[in-house]
C-alpha cells in the first residue's frame, strides 16, 4: 500500500519536481565524479612521484646532501657523499620478500653546457642508474620521445642521457623560422632593410618590386630557411669578404648537411643553422639565434668529483640527450645516465653510490620494510639512514593536499545543496498537500503513516535521481578513464586518467541518501504534531 | 522604475518562499568566495612576500632608450646591458621628488654564484645586491635569524637564507669565497664576510638558494660599473593613472635631458618579465578553482529553476491580476527578473560578507608554518585569505549569469497565465 501511494504521489506531482530531479541527478553525478577525481589524483600523483622520483624507500649516508633541511628543493653542497652497497646489505635486502628491486644510484647536481660552452640555464640532478634494474625500480621514467637505449659502452664518444620532458619555460620558440620580433629595426630603417635584403639576394625575392609587405618579406625569409643552396644565394660581397661569423655559420651548416643526425629533427636543425647564417650576414638587424634544448645535440656535463671533505675539481664529459622521459610536471631537471659511465669517470667502485632506491611490491609494505632496514642499519652502527617516499616526496604533497581539500569542499557543498533542496521539497509537501494529507487521514491513515509516505516519496526521488546521476557520473569517469581528463596540468601530458571504484558509488549513495533522509524527516515530523482535526478542517 | 518598485515589494511580500533560493545562493557564493580568497591569498603572499623580496613594487618601468625593444627581441644579456641606465642614484633622487611618484627603486639583476666555505664548495646561489639607499625595501620583507644586516662597511658582505646553515656551517664573521662568472662572462673569485642568516617574512623553500650581498660585493660579482643598472621601478601614488604618469614621466625626462623610456610594468617584454615559475602554478590553481565554481553554479542553477518554477506556479493569481490590470508579458518578465536578481544579489552579497567574516577570523589567527609542502600551498609561510575586486566581481557576475539563465528558462512558460485564472481562483 505504501509503495502504491508513493508512486501515485510522485506521478501526480512529476511536473513540479522535474528540475529538482535534474538537480539531484547532477549533484549525485558531481559527488561521484569529485570523489573519483580526488582519489584518482591523490593515488596517481603519489604513484607518479614514487615511480619517477623517490621509489618506495631510499637508503643514503646520514650526511647526504639529499637530506638538506626539510627536503627543500635546493641543496648547495657540491660533494658527492657515498655509501657502500656491501654484499651483506644486498643479501639482507634480497631476503625481504616485499622488496621487488633495488637500484644503486650515483646522484649529483651537475651543470650542462651546449657545444658552444653556454650553460643551458639551470642545474639539474644527474642520476647514474643501473640499467638492468632501472626500469623495474623507477617504472614511471618512460621514454616519451627519442631512443630507448641508455646503456653505455666504453667505445662511445658521447654518453647517452635521458632527460625529463621539457617544461614550457625551457622551450626556445621560433629559432627555426623568422618572425617580426627577430628584427631589431623599426619604421624607415625596417623598410630600407627589407629592400636591401631583396636587392642583396634576388634569388629569394625574384618578384620583389617596390616596397615589400611584412608578411611577404617574412614568407620569403622563411622560404630561404628551406633552401639547401642558401650559402650560394648570399650576396657576393659577403662571400668574397672574410667574416668569421659568416665563415663559422657556413662551416656549421656544411657539417650538419654532410653529416645529418639520424634523428628526424635533422631538417629542423638545418633550418636553425640557416637562420644563424642569415643572422651572421645581418648581425645589426637580426637578433641572435638561441639554441634550443634538443635531442641528439652535443652537450657537456660537469659534475663534482666524488670526494666528500675536500674541494674537488669537477669532472667534465661529453653527453648526448637521446630521449625525453616522463617526470612530475613542474619539477623538471632530472637527467638519467648509465651509472657505469659516471663511475668510470668519477673513479667510484661498482659497489659505491649516493643512494639505494628500493621498490616494494606494495605501498602497504613500506612501514614494515622501513623498520626492518632501519633496525639492520642500527644493529651494524652504519652511518646510513632510510627514508620513505612520504619523507622524500614532501614537496609533491602540497599539490595533492590542495586539490584534495578543494574537491572535499565541493563534495560537502553538493551534499549541502541536495540537503537544502530536500528540506524545501519536504516543506512544500507539508504546506501544499495538506488537503491531500487530510483526505488520507480521513480514510484512516495516521500522521506517522503520512510521514512515512511523504518521506518515502522523497527518498524514491533521491534514489532514482542518484541512480541516473550515477550512470551519468560513471559514464564520464569511464570516458576519462579511457581518454584522460584534460587540463590537469599537474599530471604528465596534462591528463588525469580516472579510476572507477564501486566504493565511490556506495559512498555517494550512503551520503546523499542519509543526508536526504534526515533532511526530509525534520519538516515532515511536524505532521505528527499537527492535530488530525485541523487537517480535516482544511480538507473540508 | 515601476517594475523595480514592484519587484522590491514582491520580494518582501514573498520572502518566505524566496528563503530557499537565498540560502542556496548565499552558500554557493560563500564557498566560491572562500575559494577565490584562498587563491588571492596565495598570490598576495607570493607577490608581496616572495617576489617583493627581490623586486620592488612597480607600476612603471624606467630604462635607457632601446632597452625595451632589445628585450622584446629576446636579446642576450650583453646586448641588453648596452642599454643600461648610468648614474642611476641621481635619476632615482629626481624621480622620488616627483609629486605623483610614491617610491622609486632599482631591482638588482640576479647573479648565479658558487660559494666556498670551510673548504667545501656550495653551488647554485643566486645573489642580489642591496643598495644602502633602498635597503629598507629588502628589510620590509625579511628579518635576520642570526647575525646582523649590512652596515656601512666598504668590505664585501653576504647574508644567506637560514636553511643553508646546516650545510654551510657558517657563523657570522666567517670568510667565504664567491666564485663563478659575472653577468658579462668574466670569471670572478671574491672574498666576502658572512654577516648572518635571514628568513623571509613570507618564506618558501625556493628562497634557500637566495643570497644578498652589499653593493661592494655586488659590483664585483655582477660586473656592473658603479651606479649602473638595467632598469628602475617606479611605484605611483594611489589614484595616479599609469598612462598619464608615463606621459608625464616622458615630459619630465625630456625636460631634464635624460634619454630614458617608460612603460607599464604589467606590459613588460616576456624576456624581462620577472615572473616566477611558481606563479604559473598559482595561476593554474586559480583557474581550476574558477572552473570548479562554474560547475557548482551550473548544477545549482537547476535547483534555482525548480524553486522559481514552483514559486510562480503558486503566484498564478498574482500574475493573472497583473494581466487584468493591463500589464504586458514583457513588463512581467522584467518585473520577475528584477525580483530574482534582487534576491540573488542580496544572497550573493550575504555570502560574500560571510566569506569576509571568515577571512577576518583566519587572518586574526595568524596561522603560519615552516613545513615545505604547506609553504608551497600557501604561497608563503602564512595562511592568508586575500580579497580582491576581481574575486567580488567574479562571485557577483556568476550569480547574475545564474539569475538570467533561470529567468530565460523559467519565466517564459510560467507567465503564460490567463487573466481569467486570477478571477477563478479568487472566487
Amino acid at each position: 500500500m505504501y509503495l502504491t501511494l508513493m508512486v501515485k504521489g510522485l506521478l501526480r506531482h512529476r511536473r513540479s519536481g522535474r528540475r529538482l530531479f535534474v538537480l539531484f541527478a547532477l549533484c549525485s553525478a558531481a559527488v561521484l565524479f569529485f570523489l573519483t577525481f580526488r582519489d584518482s589524483f591523490t593515488a596517481r600523483y603519489r604513484q607518479l612521484a614514487i615511480d619517477t622520483s623517490t621509489a618506495h624507500l631510499q637508503i643514503m649516508p646520514s650526511d647526504s646532501p639529499k637530506l638538506s633541511p626539510d627536503g627543500a628543493c635546493t641543496d648547495h653542497r657540491e660533494a658527492v657523499v657515498l655509501l657502500d652497497y656491501t654484499q651483506d646489505l644486498e643479501r639482507f635486502l634480497r631476503s625481504l620478500p616485499a622488496v621487488e628491486s633495488v637500484m644503486l644510484a650515483l646522484e649529483s647536481k651537475a651543470a650542462i653546457y651546449t657545444a658552444e660552452g653556454e650553460p643551458t640555464g639551470f642545474t639539474p640532478a644527474v642520476i647514474g642508474v643501473d640499467t638492468l634494474t632501472f626500469a623495474r625500480t623507477l617504472p614511471g621514467v618512460r621514454v616519451t620521445e627519442g631512443e630507448q637505449a641508455l646503456a653505455w659502452t666504453p667505445s662511445m664518444r658521447d654518453i647517452p642521457v635521458f632527460r625529463s620532458a621539457l617544461e614550457e619555460s625551457e622551450i626556445v620558440w621560433d629559432n627555426d623560422r623568422f618572425v617580426r620580433d627577430n628584427f631589431r629595426l623599426q619604421s624607415r630603417d625596417w623598410e630600407s632593410f627589407k629592400l636591401a635584403v631583396a636587392r642583396d639576394m634576388p634569388g629569394l625575392f625574384a618578384d620583389a618590386r617596390g616596397p615589400l609587405q611584412d608578411r611577404r618579406f617574412l614568407a620569403s625569409m622563411n622560404q630561404a630557411l628551406d633552401r639547401a643552396d642558401l650559402p650560394a644565394l648570399l650576396p657576393s660581397s659577403v662571400r668574397e669578404t672574410y667574416d668569421y661569423r659568416v665563415d663559422d655559420a657556413v662551416a656549421a651548416l656544411e657539417q650538419a648537411s654532410a653529416d645529418p643526425p639520424p634523428h628526424g629533427d635533422g631538417e629542423r636543425r638545418l633550418k636553425v643553422l640557416r637562420k644563424r647564417l642569415l643572422q651572421s650576414v645581418y648581425p645589426q638587424a637580426i637578433t641572435p639565434v638561441r639554441d634550443a634544448i634538443e635531442l641528439n645535440a652535443p652537450y657537456t656535463l660537469a659534475i663534482p668529483s666524488a670526494r666528500s671533505a675536500t674541494l674537488g675539481r669537477p669532472v667534465v664529459f661529453p653527453i648526448k640527450m637521446t630521449a625525453y622521459v616522463q617526470s612530475v610536471p613542474f619539477f623538471p631537471g632530472r637527467y638519467y645516465v648509465d651509472g657505469r659511465a659516471l663511475r668510470a669517470r668519477l673513479g667510484v667502485s661498482e659497489r659505491q653510490g649516493t643512494n639505494l632506491y628500493v621498490r616494494l611490491a606494495s605501498e602497504a609494505d613500506v612501514p614494515a620494510v622501513k623498520e626492518a632496514v632501519a633496525g639492520w642499519i642500527a644493529a651494524r652502527h652504519l652511518p646510513y639512514v632510510v627514508k620513505d617516499h612520504q619523507e622524500l616526496g614532501k614537496i609533491f604533497a602540497s599539490t595533492t593536499m590542495a586539490l584534495g581539500a578543494i574537491t572535499s569542499v565541493l563534495i560537502v557543498l553538493f551534499v549541502a545543496t541536495v540537503t537544502i533542496f530536500v528540506v524545501n521539497t519536504a516543506l512544500l509537501a507539508v504546506v501544499k498537500r495538506r488537503r491531500e494529507i487530510g483526505t488520507w487521514i480521513a480514510l484512516g491513515l495516521s500522521p506517522a503513516q503520512n510521514v512515512v509516505i511523504l518521506c518515502g516519496e522523497i527518498l524514491v526521488l533521491v534514489l532514482v535521481s542518484w541512480a541516473i546521476g550515477s550512470i551519468i557520473g560513471t559514464g564520464v569517469i569511464l570516458l576519462f578513464h579511457r581518454t584522460g581528463m584534460p587540463g590537469v596540468v599537474f599530471m604528465p601530458g596534462s591528463r588525469l586518467f580516472l579510476d572507477f571504484r564501486p566504493v565511490h558509488l556506495a559512498v555517494s549513495f550512503a551520503v546523499l541518501f542519509f543526508a536526504s533522509g534526515v533532511a526530509s524527516l525534520v519538516p515532515l515530523l511536524r505532521l505528527v504534531r499537527v492535530k488530525p482535526v485541523e487537517l480535516l478542517k482544511e480538507a473540508a | 522604475m515601476l517594475s523595480a518598485k514592484l519587484a522590491f515589494r514582491n520580494m518582501l511580500a514573498h520572502r518566505q518562499r524566496s528563503r530557499i533560493m537565498f540560502v542556496v545562493i548565499g552558500l554557493v557564493s560563500f564557498v566560491v568566495f572562500l575559494f577565490m580568497a584562498f587563491s588571492d591569498g596565495q598570490l598576495h603572499n607570493f607577490k608581496t612576500g616572495v617576489i617583493a623580496l627581490t623586486d620592488p613594487a612597480a607600476d612603471v618601468v624606467v630604462s635607457a632608450r632601446g632597452f625595451k625593444t632589445a628585450a622584446e627581441q629576446g636579446e642576450d644579456f650583453r646586448e641588453l646591458s648596452s642599454h643600461s641606465v648610468e648614474g642611476y642614484p641621481a635619476v632615482l633622487r629626481e624621480l622620488r621628488a616627483l609629486p605623483y611618484v610614491k617610491r622609486a627603486a632599482t631591482p638588482t639583476t640576479p647573479v648565479p654564484m658558487n660559494l666556498v666555505a670551510h673548504g667545501l664548495r656550495h653551488e647554485n646561489f643566486t645573489l642580489r645586491g642591496v643598495d644602502p639607499d633602498q635597503a629598507y625595501l629588502v628589510r620590509e620583507h625579511l628579518r635576520m635569524k642570526e647575525g646582523s644586516f649590512f652596515g656601512a662597511s666598504d668590505e664585501p658582505e653576504i647574508i644567506l637564507h637560514y636553511k643553508t646553515a646546516s650545510t654551510t656551517h657558517l657563523r657570522p664573521g666567517d670568510a667565504v669565497t664567491l666564485s663563478g662568472k659575472n653577468l658579462f662572462g668574466q670569471v670572478v673569485v671574491q672574498q666576502a664576510r658572512f654577516k648572518g642568516y635571514f628568513v623571509g617574512e613570507q618564506d618558501i623553500p625556493n628562497l634557500a638558494e637566495l643570497g644578498f650581498v652589499n653593493m661592494a660585493a655586488y659590483r664585483l660579482v655582477s660586473g656592473f660599473a658603479p651606479h649602473e643598472t638595467l632598469s628602475l621601478f617606479v611605484e605611483l601614488r594611489p589614484g595616479e593613472g599609469k598612462a598619464g604618469a608615463i606621459q608625464k614621466l616622458g615630459e619630465w625626462a625630456a625636460e631634464r635631458g635624460f634619454d630614458l623610456e617608460f612603460w607599464d610594468y604589467d606590459r613588460q617584454p616576456r624576456s624581462t618579465l620577472r615572473v616566477h615559475a611558481l606563479m604559473r602554478v598559482y595561476d593554474l590553481l586559480r583557474l581550476i578553482l574558477q572552473s570548479m565554481s562554474v560547475v557548482v553554479l551550473t548544477i545549482v542553477t537547476f535547483g534555482i529553476m525548480s524553486v522559481v518554477s514552483v514559486n510562480l506556479q503558486d503566484r498564478r493569481r498574482e500574475i493573472g491580476t497583473y494581466y487584468c490590470l493591463g500589464s504586458e508579458k514583457g513588463f512581467l518578465i522584467r518585473l520577475y527578473t528584477l525580483e530574482l536578481l534582487m534576491i540573488n544579489l542580496a544572497a550573493a552579497v550575504a555570502g560574500v560578507l560571510a566569506g569576509l567574516a571568515v577571512r577576518q577570523v583566519v587572518q586574526s589567527l595568524r596561522i603560519q608554518t615552516e613545513e615545505s609542502g604547506l609553504q608551497f600551498l600557501f604561497g608563503g609561510s602564512h595562511l592568508t585569505m586575500g580579497v580582491s575586486v576581481g574575486t567580488v566581481i567574479f562571485v557577483l557576475s556568476s550569480i547574475v549569469v545564474v539569475t538570467f539563465a533561470t529567468a530565460v528558462t523559467t519565466l517564459g512558460s510560467r507567465l503564460q497565465v490567463s487573466p481569467v485564472a486570477a478571477l477563478r481562483e479568487t472566487e
